[in-house]
């Protein structure tokens, strides 16, 4: 059986014995998730990339901590936007110490743009980072709101309310033509 | 909410799950498995000698330029000269003797 064909748990069990092999395709298998994820918080970009890595690795060492009372997918998800999260806060701290400019972001370089997605990721950039994770997770990922409150350790109520601002802010950001 | 919130509200999750990103650049997990058996051990060694070296360098550092302070005799001698053991500097213009 090549690890192409193996399930997520004999990778995970081989990867924990040392084999690189079956960590390299648990990376192949789940690059779209963290993708979207990291993706989705930071923007396109090296910083982006990155954090993916640095998303994967902290995988790979908390394998012996992986029970799998989560599906991998949600454990990933978590451990990326848990990293996105610190990214943007270490950002936010750079820019406020050197440019004094009170935590505006930068714009990551797009190198696959389609004008819509450039669009919609200029928008997102445009959320707080809390507001960004709940859109990320519930309307990008398609998480349920209560999947997404468990993910980021919030009430079921905070959800609802940030995704209800979240979505105000987004329809007056992509959608200037309708009525808003 | 109208049938219009539902409307919107779906013509925007359609574009945000459009929008969502399905890979890295191209060699993401070559970079990933890279800096996993790259960077781990080495990573680790210069954090431990890192610790061992520069405690022992900043005592050196810091008794070297005691004992020269102590030691300057000459008059005219800044404080940063004698630290670092520097020919004293003539008329600020960079000009050492």
């Amino acid at each position: 059986m090549t690890t192409l064909d193996c399930s997520d748990d004999r990778l995970v069990e081989r990867a924990r014995a040392g084999d690189h092999e079956a960590f390299r395709q648990l990376v192949r298998r789940y690059e779209p998730v963290v993708a979207s994820t990291v993706i989705g918080m930071l923007g396109q970009g090296a910083d982006a990339d990155d954090v993916g890595q640095e998303t994967m690795i902290r995988l790979y060492r908390s394998l012996d901590r992986f029970a799998g009372r989560s599906s991998l997918k949600t454990y990933l998800t978590r451990i990326a936007i848990n990293a996105s999260l610190d990214a943007l806060r270490r950002r936010r701290r750079f820019l406020k110490r050197f440019w004094s400019l009170g935590g505006d972001e930068p714009e990551p370089q797009d190198s696959v743009d389609v004008s819509s997605r450039h669009e919609v990721h200029r928008a997102l950039r445009q959320l707080t980072p809390d507001h960004r994770a709940v859109v990320v997770l519930r309307l990008m990922q398609g998480y349920s709101t209560q999947e997404t409150a468990d993910l980021l350790n919030l009430p079921v109520g905070t959800v609802l309310s940030r995704l209800d601002r979240a979505k105000k802010r987004l329809v007056m950001l992509l959608m200037v033509d309708d009525d808003v | 909410m109208s049938d219009k919130d539902h409307e919107r509200d779906a013509r925007l999750g359609d574009m945000l799950r459009k929008a969502a990103a399905g890979r890295f650049d191209a060699g993401f997990e070559n970079r990933v498995i890279g800096r996993l058996v790259g960077d781990g051990p080495l990573a680790e060694s210069l954090t431990r000698y890192f610790g061992w070296i520069a405690v022992p360098a900043a005592a050196a550092c810091l008794t070297l330029a005691v004992g020269n302070v102590v030691l300057a005799d000459a008059e005219g001698v800044t404080m940063v000269e004698a630290m670092f053991g520097l020919p004293p500097m003539i008329g600020g213009l960079g000009l050492y003797l």
